[in-house]
C-alpha cells in the first residue's frame, strides 16, 4: 500500500485511508470488460426451477463487465443498424455456478 | 460448425443464477466456450477475492475504532448464538433464523495447538473445525432439528454494499462451504448462504458484523484465525491475499484460467477447488513478478496488452490488523506450483476476443462517480424502476447461485417495516406453504447433468469475435442496478438494523406454524432508507 497513489476520487473525509485502495479496486472490477462476443442463449429453467417458457435459442451479443453479463438480441442489433439502440438484458453472475456441458441432447421433434 | 453433430449439441455452458434460473450458452467452437467460461470464472474469482480484501480492509481500517475490539478478537471458546437473517442461496427469500456458531471442541483445539508447536509448517496441522446451525426457533434443545448446518466453510466475507452509509450499517456476509439441509433425508452439498446478523440496540452494524465474523473464522480456522488474522498479501490463506500495491487489481487473465480449464480433472472440480487452484495460480504469478522483476512484467504486459505495472511491494501490504500483536506472517508461505501439464494446447485467442486491446477498463468512468455515494443514493429510486420495468425474461434477483437452497414457500410475515413497501420478485418469493424442505431438496439435488433436451440451435449469423455495427454499451448505472445488493436484501438490512424488538417479534417464529416464515419479500422504501 505504500506505493499506492490514489486516483482522482471523492473519498469522503471519514473514509479510513485503509479503505481507499479497496474501493478503487472494487470500482475497477465492476467496470472491467472480461469478455465480449456472440453466442446463442437459451433460458432453460425459470426462477422456480421449472422449464422456462422461452426455451428457445436466441443469438446474442454479450459483454461481461464485472460480474454482470449484458445481453443484446443479435437480430435486433442488426435491425437497429448503426444509429439504433437496443436495450440489453442483464444477468448477474457474482454468485453463479458454471458447468461446461460436453453433450447436450437435442430434441429432434422441435428442431427448427 | 455449431458443434451440433448427430443427436447432441456440444460447446454448451450451463449457468445457474438467481433463485433457480438456469441459462444455457452455446458457442460455435470449443475455443470460444473455453474463453467465455474462463472469463466468467475470472470475473467471479476476482469478485470473491475483492470482497475478502474488502473485509480485511474494513477490519484494518475501522476495527481499531471499536472500543471493545480486543474482546471481539479474542478467540471464541463458546457457542455464539443470536438471530440472523439468512438466505439459502441467492435470489431466494430471506428467513429469520436462530444462528448457533459452535467452535471446535476445546480439547481438540488444545491438541492441535500442541501438534502445531512441534510442526515446522502449520499447514500440515489439520485444525479442528466446528459448525454453524440455523434453527427457526431460539428454544433449541437436543431434539430440535436445525434447518441447515454449515460445515467446513472455506470462505466468509462481508459483501461490499456499494454505498457508504450501508458500510457502517451492513452485517451482510457470504459464507461458502458445505451446506446440509435437514430434511427427512439429509442432503449435503457444496454451496453458500448469505447471513445478516441482527443488530443490537446501540451497536453499529459494523460491530455486529465483527462480533459474528470472528467466531465464524475461529470455528472454521479461516484466514489465520483462531490465532491472528493473516495480513500478508502473499499468503493465499489471508483475507488480503493478492491485494496489489499499485492501482491495477488482478494477476490472472482469461488465458490463465483457460489453462486451468484444460487441466486434467478440472471438469470435476468443486467451487472450493476452483477457488484454491486460482489462488495458487495467482500466487505463482505474483512470485514470478517478484523474482523476475520488471523484465518479466514487460513481457507479461505485452502478452496481456495491459498497461505497465510496477513490482510488488514488501509483503506487509501496509495493512494492520489491530489485534494487539504483530503481523508477522506465518512461516509457511509456500507458493504452490500450478498443475503443470503439457498435455494440452493452450487456447488461442481467435474466437470471441477478450477485450484486452482496450486495457482492463474499457468503460471509462471517473472513479469519483462510483465513490460519490450521494449520487448513488439519488439514483436509487430510478434503479428500482428499472428493475421493475425489466423484461420478464431477465434475471430478476441479482446475485444467486444454484447450490443454495431455496427457502421459498414460506408464509409471509406481516409487514413490520417502514410503510410504502411493495413486493417485487414476487414469483421467486411468493410463499407456498409447507414445501420448504421439498424446495430445498429439489434444488440441492438438481445438477446440470439433468438437462432436458433442447431444440436444435439456429445457425450462427455472426462471427463470435465480431462486434455489432453500433457498438452497444450498457449504461453503467443500469449494469450497476444488477450488481448492487438487491431490493429484498436492502429491506432486510434496514429491518435487521432496527435494534431491539418487541417481545412479540422476538418470539414471532415460535408462534407461527412450524416457525416457517418468510421474513419479507418486500422492497425497501428507498427514500426512507436513504
Amino acid at each position: 500500500m505504500q506505493t499506492y497513489q490514489p486516483q482522482q476520487m471523492d473519498v469522503s473525509q471519514d473514509t479510513p485511508p485503509e479503505l481507499a485502495p479497496i474501493f478503487s479496486y472494487l470500482n475497477s472490477h465492476s467496470n472491467k470488460l472480461y469478455q465480449e462476443g456472440y453466442f446463442l442463449k437459451l433460458h432453460d429453467l425459470d426462477s422456480r426451477g421449472r422449464p422456462s417458457s422461452e426455451r428457445i435459442w436466441v443469438e446474442c451479443f454479450a459483454q461481461l463487465v464485472g460480474t454482470v453479463l449484458s445481453l443484446w438480441d443479435a437480430a435486433a442489433l442488426d435491425a437497429a443498424g448503426e444509429d439504433g439502440e437496443v436495450v440489453p438484458t442483464f444477468i448477474n453472475l457474482s454468485d453463479a455456478s458454471l458447468k461446461m456441458v460436453s453433450q447436450l441432447l437435442r430434441d429432434n421433434h422441435s428442431s427448427l | 460448425m455449431s458443434g451440433a453433430q448427430g443427436g447432441s449439441l456440444q460447446n454448451v455452458l450451463s449457468i445457474s443464477t438467481a433463485a433457480n434460473n438456469r441459462y444455457l450458452l452455446h458457442f460455435n467452437s470449443y475455443s470460444s466456450l473455453t474463453q467465455w467460461t474462463a472469463g466468467i470464472r475470472l470475473a467471479m474469482f476476482e469478485h470473491a477475492t475483492l470482497q475478502e480484501a474488502y473485509t480485511g480492509s474494513l477490519i484494518a481500517g475501522k476495527g481499531r475504532f471499536l472500543n471493545n475490539i480486543k474482546m471481539i478478537m479474542e478467540r471464541s471458546r463458546f457457542t455464539h448464538e443470536d438471530w440472523a437473517r439468512v438466505r439459502f442461496g441467492a435470489g431466494t427469500p430471506w428467513k429469520r433464523c436462530w444462528c448457533v456458531v459452535s467452535p471446535p471442541d476445546e480439547k481438540e483445539y488444545q491438541k492441535s495447538q500442541k501438534t502445531l508447536k512441534k510442526s515446522a509448517y502449520d499447514r500440515e496441522v489439520k485444525m479442528p473445525k466446528g459448525n454453524i446451525k440455523f434453527y427457526d426457533t431460539r428454544k433449541v434443545t437436543k431434539k430440535t432439528k436445525p434447518i441447515a448446518t454449515i460445515t467446513d466453510a472455506y470462505a466468509a466475507y462481508a459483501i461490499y454494499p456499494q454505498s457508504k452509509p450501508l458500510i457502517d450499517q451492513s452485517t451482510l456476509v457470504k459464507l461458502e462451504g458445505l451446506v446440509t439441509i435437514h430434511d427427512s433425508t439429509e442432503t449435503t452439498t457444496e454451496g453458500f448462504v448469505f447471513v445478516m446478523p441482527e443488530v443490537h440496540a446501540a451497536v453499529s452494524g459494523f460491530e455486529m458484523l465483527l462480533r459474528w465474523l470472528f467466531p465464524v473464522y475461529d470455528t472454521f480456522a479461516l484466514y489465520g484465525r483462531p490465532s491472528r488474522l493473516i495480513a500478508d498479501t502473499l499468503d493465499q490463506r489471508g483475507l488480503m491475499f493478492a491485494l496489489p500495491s499499485d492501482r491495477r487489481y488482478g494477476y490472472l487473465d482469461t488465458l490463465d484460467v483457460s489453462n486451468l480449464i484444460h487441466a486434467p480433472g478440472s471438469s470435476n472440480w468443486s467451487e472450493r477447488q476452483w477457488r484454491r487452484e486460482m489462488k495458487k495460480m495467482t500466487s505463482e504469478r505474483m512470485s514470478t513478478y517478484r523474482e523476475n522483476g520488471l523484465g518479466s512484467l514487460r513481457q507479461l504486459s505485452q502478452r496481456r496488452n495491459t498497461v505497465s505495472r510496477t513490482s510488488l511491494p514488501g509483503n506487509k501490504g501496509g495493512v494492520r490488523f489491530d489485534d494487539g500483536s504483530d503481523n508477522s506472517a506465518p512461516p509457511s508461505r509456500t507458493i504452490s506450483p500450478l498443475p503443470k501439464n503439457s498435455g494440452f494446447t493452450p487456447p488461442k485467442r481467435t474466437d470471441s476476443a477478450p477485450p484486452a486491446q482496450n486495457g482492463y477498463t474499457p468503460h471509462k468512468r471517473s472513479a469519483s462517480e462510483a465513490h460519490d455515494y450521494r449520487k448513488y443514493m439519488a439514483e436509487t429510486p430510478s434503479r428500482l424502476s428499472y428493475e421493475q420495468s425489466r423484461p420478464a425474461e431477465d434475471d430478476l434477483p441479482p446475485p444467486p447461485p444454484r447450490h443454495g437452497v431455496p427457502m421459498g414457500s414460506l408464509p409471509m410475515r406481516p409487514a413490520g417495516g417502514p410503510g410504502g413497501l411493495e413486493r417485487i420478485q414476487s414469483e421467486a418469493e411468493v410463499p407456498t406453504i409447507g414445501n420448504v424442505y421439498n424446495d430445498m431438496h429439489a434444488q440441492a439435488a438438481s445438477t446440470p447433468s439433468l438437462l432436458l433436451p433442447v431444440a436444435s440451435p439456429p445457425a450462427f449469423q455472426h462471427n463470435p469475435g465480431a462486434r455489432p455495427a453500433n457498438s452497444p454499451m450498457a449504461p453503467p448505472e443500469l449494469r450497476r442496478a444488477h450488481s448492487n445488493v438487491d431490493a429484498a436484501t436492502l429491506y432486510q438490512m434496514q429491518d435487521a438494523a432496527r435494534g431491539q424488538r418487541t417481545p412479540e417479534e422476538e418470539y414471532a417464529n415460535e408462534q407461527s406454524n412450524q416457525g416457517n416464515r418468510v421474513i419479507s419479500s418486500q422492497t425497501p422504501n428507498c427514500e426512507k432508507y436513504t
